[in-house]
C-alpha cells in the first residue's frame, strides 16, 4: 500500500544544516494502525508531510499503490492526495470563519462529486458535533476541534490517514474518542500513520516504531 | 462549498481588511471620477456662460441695428447732384466730377418746394497742377450753403470760404510748410490761408478749398459748377428713388446718386459691433480654457498619485491577509487544493473590492464634482465613464492583489503545517 525507501530530508536555516530524516525505509498494508514514536526533532511530522506529498525528500522515493507520488507534477500530486489521502493535525488547521460543517465539507473543493449530505451528518453525529454544526471553531473545545478536523479529514473516506499528534491538546476522554475512530477508520480498510508522543496509543495501533533523534 | 462561499464568509470575517480596500479603491474611483466631473461640470459651465453671452450679444445686435436704424432715419441720406453727361466711372477715378452745369440749377433747386431735401451746397472741382508750388492739387470753389427759399433760415450747414482766402488740406500745408495767416499765390492770384485743415487720410489732404466765384474765374469757368450736394435727405421707407424724382423734375439735366451709403455706414457699425462682440466671446472663451487646463494639469497630478497610492495600500493590505491566512492556506493544500484555487481565492476577494470600489467611488465622485462644480444634472452621468471605471477599478485592484496572491499561492504548506 504505501512503500517508504530510503528517505532523507535536510533543511538549511541560517546556514545551518540540520538532518531531519535519514535513509527511513518502511511499509504500511492497506488497513494497517502504524505509530510512529520519536524525541521531538527527529523527523516525525517531515516523514507524515514526506508521505503526504508535501514535502519533497532530499532522497528515496514513496510509492502509494504503486506510484511514486514525487513523480508527479505538483498539480496532480495535490489531485492525488485530494482522492487518496487524509491529514489531521495537532494544530486542527480549522478555517477560522467557517463553521463546522462548512470546515468539514472544505475537501468538497477539490471533488467533483459532492458526498450526499446524510453521510455528512452521520459523520458529524458519529463524531459528536452534531449540536456543534453551526459553530466556528473559536467556539468549540479543543477536542471539538480536533473531533472537526478528523470529520474533515474523513469526508471522502481517503485511504490514508495521516495523522501528527492529533492527541497532543487533547484530554484523555476526547483522546480516547479520536483514537478510537482512528481505530475504526483502520478496522474499515483505512491506513493510518500516526507521529505521537503518547505511548498510550499503542494499545489500538497494530504496529509500533520509534525514530530516534539524527 | 465552492471558491465564492469562502471569499464571501472570508470578507464577512474580516470586515476591517475588506472595508479598508474598499475605501482604498473608492478614494481612487473618486478621485477619477470627482476630476472627470468636474472638467465636465467646467466644459457645462463653458457652453452655458458661451451661449448666454452669444444670446446676450445677439440682443444686443438686434438693439444696436434698431438703434443705427433710427439714427440713420433721423440722419437721412447724402446725396449728390450731377450733370446728367457725367461718367460715373470718371467721377470715382478722378475724384472729382468733370462735367459742367449751371451754378443757376442749384438756385432753382433751391426755389422748388422739396420737402425732402435739407441743405444744398454747390461745388466746382477740378484737379490742376498748382504751378507755383509744382504740386497736384484739387481745387474746390465753394459758396456755402444755399437756403430753400420756402424754408425758415437758419445756420448754414456749410458757410462760403471768404474771398481771398483758401482752406488748405494737411498735406499741403505740412509739406509746404504754410500756417494759417500766410500769404500764398494760387494760379497767379494771392490768398491768404484762412484755415489748416487736420489730417483726414483723404483726398481731402490734397485739396484748397476758396471761393465758389473765385475758382470759377481762376478756372475759366463762370457760372458753372460740376456738384451740388444735397445732403441729409429724408424720404420715406428709405425710397432714395423718391428724392431722385424730385430732383429730377426740377432738374432735368442732372443725375443723382447717393454719397456714402447709409447701409454701408450701418453695416460698418454692425460689423464693428459685432467683432468686439467676438472679442469679449473668445476672451471669455481663453479664460475659459486656461482655467480647464489648469483643473486639467492639477487632475494628471493628481489622479496617478492617487491610483498609484491606492494599488500600493491594495497590496499591502493583501501582504497582510496572506500572512495571516498561512494556516488556512497550508491545510487548503493539505487537502488537495490546487495553487490556482488559492490565487483565485485572493483575486476573487480583489474583484470584488474593485467593482464594489468602482460604483461607490463613480457615484461619489459624480457627487462630490457636481458640489464642487456647483451643477447637478442627469447629463453629468456618462456611461462610457461609468463602464470604464468598472473595468479599471478591478483591473487596478487584481493587478495590487496579485502579487500577495502569487506569493500565497506558492507557499510551501509543508513550511506552514511544519512550523506549526
Amino acid at each position: 500500500m504505501i512503500y517508504i525507501e530510503n528517505i532523507s530530508k535536510k533543511y538549511t536555516k541560517e546556514n545551518k544544516t540540520i538532518q531531519a530524516l535519514g535513509n527511513i525505509s518502511l511499509t504500511l498494508e492497506k488497513g494497517e494502525f502504524l505509530a510512529i514514536h520519536g524525541p521531538s526533532g527527529c523527523g516525525k511530522t517531515t516523514l507524515l508531510l514526506i508521505a503526504g506529498g508535501l514535502l519533497h525528500p532530499d532522497q528515496g522515493r514513496i510509492l502509494i499503490e504503486s506510484e511514486n507520488i514525487y513523480d508527479l507534477s505538483a498539480e496532480k500530486r495535490a489531485v492525488f492526495r485530494a482522492n487518496n489521502i487524509g491529514f489531521v493535525f495537532q494544530q486542527y488547521h480549522l478555517i477560522p470563519y467557517l463553521t463546522v460543517l462548512e470546515n468539514v465539507q472544505v475537501p468538497a473543493l477539490t471533488q467533483k462529486n459532492s458526498v450526499p449530505e446524510n453521510k455528512i451528518y452521520e459523520l458529524i453525529e458519529l463524531l459528536g458535533l452534531k449540536e456543534r454544526l453551526h459553530h466556528t471553531p473559536a467556539e468549540l473545545s479543543a477536542g471539538e476541534k480536533q473531533r472537526t478536523a478528523l470529520a474533515r479529514a474523513l469526508l471522502y473516506n481517503p485511504k490514508i490517514l495521516l495523522a501528527d499528534e492529533i492527541t497532543g491538546n487533547l484530554d484523555q476522554g476526547n483522546a480516547e474518542i479520536v483514537m478510537n475512530c482512528l481505530a475504526d477508520y483502520s478496522a474499515r480498510g483505512g491506513t493510518v500513520l500516526l507521529v505521537t508522543h503518547n505511548k498510550n496509543v499503542n494499545r489500538l495501533a497494530h504496529r509500533t516504531i520509534c525514530i530516534e533523534k539524527q | 462549498m465552492n471558491i465564492s462561499t469562502l471569499v464571501i464568509k472570508e470578507i464577512k470575517r474580516r470586515k476591517l481588511n475588506f472595508f479598508l480596500g474598499l475605501l482604498s479603491v473608492v478614494f481612487a474611483v473618486t478621485t477619477v471620477t470627482g476630476a472627470l466631473t468636474m472638467l465636465q461640470v467646467h466644459d457645462h459651465k463653458t457652453i452655458e456662460i458661451i451661449t448666454e453671452k452669444e444670446a446676450e450679444t445677439g440682443e444686443r445686435m438686434a438693439l444696436l441695428e434698431d438703434d443705427y436704424r433710427k439714427i440713420m432715419k433721423k440722419l437721412g441720406f447724402n446725396l449728390l447732384i450731377l450733370p446728367k453727361d457725367q461718367n460715373i466711372s470718371d467721377l470715382f477715378a478722378n475724384d472729382f466730377a468733370s462735367k459742367l452745369m449751371p451754378e443757376s440749377y442749384v438756385d432753382s433747386l433751391a426755389a422748388s418746394r422739396s420737402m425732402l431735401i435739407r441743405h444744398l451746397l454747390p461745388s466746382l472741382q477740378q484737379k490742376i497742377e498748382w504751378p507755383e508750388k509744382r504740386r497736384t492739387i484739387i481745387l474746390i470753389g465753394i459758396r456755402g450753403e444755399v437756403p430753400f427759399l420756402h424754408k425758415d433760415p437758419k445756420e448754414p450747414m456749410m458757410i462760403a470760404v471768404p474771398k481771398g482766402t483758401m482752406v488748405i488740406g494737411f498735406e499741403l500745408h505740412d509739406k509746404l510748410g504754410l500756417k494759417q495767416g500766410d500769404e500764398v499765390k494760387l494760379l497767379g492770384r494771392k490768398f491768404k490761408v484762412g484755415k489748416c485743415n487736420e489730417p483726414r487720410g483723404n483726398k481731402d489732404d490734397i485739396t484748397i478749398w476758396i471761393n465758389l466765384q473765385e475758382a470759377q474765374e481762376l478756372l475759366n469757368k463762370q457760372g458753372k459748377i460740376n456738384a451740388i450736394l444735397a445732403l441729409k435727405c429724408f424720404c420715406s421707407g428709405g425710397n432714395q428713388a423718391q428724392v431722385r424724382e424730385e430732383v429730377q423734375s426740377v432738374l432735368p439735366g442732372t443725375q443723382v446718386i447717393e454719397r456714402g451709403g447709409k447701409v454701408l455706414v450701418r453695416a460698418e457699425a454692425r460689423a464693428r459691433a459685432a467683432k468686439e462682440a467676438q472679442d469679449a466671446i473668445q476672451a471669455e472663451k481663453r479664460h475659459r480654457n486656461k482655467l480647464r487646463n489648469q483643473l486639467e494639469k492639477f487632475a494628471a497630478i493628481l489622479v496617478p498619485l492617487v491610483l498609484l497610492s491606492s494599488a500600493l495600500w491594495i497590496t499591502f493590505l493583501f501582504i497582510g491577509n496572506v500572512s495571516e491566512r498561512k494556516s488556512e492556506i497550508g491545510i487548503l493544500r493539505a487537502v488537495g487544493v490546487k495553487e490556482k484555487f488559492i490565487l483565485g481565492l485572493f483575486l476573487l476577494k480583489a474583484l470584488l473590492i474593485g467593482i464594489f470600489g468602482a460604483v461607490i467611488g463613480y457615484f461619489l465622485g459624480l457627487g462630490i464634482g457636481s458640489v464642487w462644480g456647483g451643477l447637478f444634472s442627469f447629463s453629468l452621468i456618462n456611461l462610457y465613464l461609468f463602464l470604464l471605471v468598472l473595468l479599471c477599478a478591478p483591473l487596478l485592484s487584481l493587478l495590487a492583489a496579485y502579487i500577495p496572491a502569487a506569493m500565497a499561492a506558492r507557499q510551501d504548506p509543508a513550511e506552514v503545517l511544519r512550523e506549526e
